[in-house]
């Protein structure tokens, strides 16, 4: 399989995994990790807050 | 299947989605907050500094990895009540 692509598509294949891997949707346990236990609160979005969806979603 | 998406551009090691900010405004609203960095994509979550010595600081999550580039290339020095803001990505690394 690997010899149906070239050089240059094998090195954007692996770009994107890589990418997807660094994309991939956050659980709250793992922003629970990510940051100091004190001293930050969670700001609770504002009730006007709409998410810009963006094209890449 | 490679798909050519629109931000088909490579993307540094330091590049993530979590953001660290410092030089906030003490007293920032939420709609403040949503509002300024919400303009650059959807935003998973934001923490703000609470103590003494984490005052004026914020994480800021984006669901897109490609959202929070813009952000740090449009939010660096953007002027909010007369601060400049330093918006830099998050090193877990180095915060602990």
């Amino acid at each position: 399989l690997q010899g149906s692509f070239t050089p240059e598509q094998y090195n954007l294949l692996r770009w994107e995994r890589d990418i997807e891997e660094r994309n991939r949707p956050l659980t709250d346990e793992e922003l629970d990790a990510m940051f100091p236990q004190e001293g930050y609160k969670v700001l609770d979005p504002p009730a006007s807050y709409v998410p810009i969806r963006t094209p890449a979603r | 299947t490679i798909s050519l998406r629109k931000g088909n551009t490579r993307l540094p090691p330091e590049v993530n989605r979590v953001l660290y900010v410092r030089n906030l405004p003490f007293n920032i609203t939420s709609e403040e907050m949503y509002d300024i960095f919400g303009k650059y994509g959807a935003i998973r979550q934001i923490r703000i500094g609470t103590n003494k010595d984490t005052r004026g600081t914020a994480f800021v999550v984006y669901e897109d990895i490609y959202d929070a580039k813009t952000a740090v290339d449009h939010l660096s020095g953007f002027n909010v009540a007369n601060r400049y803001l330093i918006v830099l990505y998050y090193q877990q690394a180095k915060m602990s």
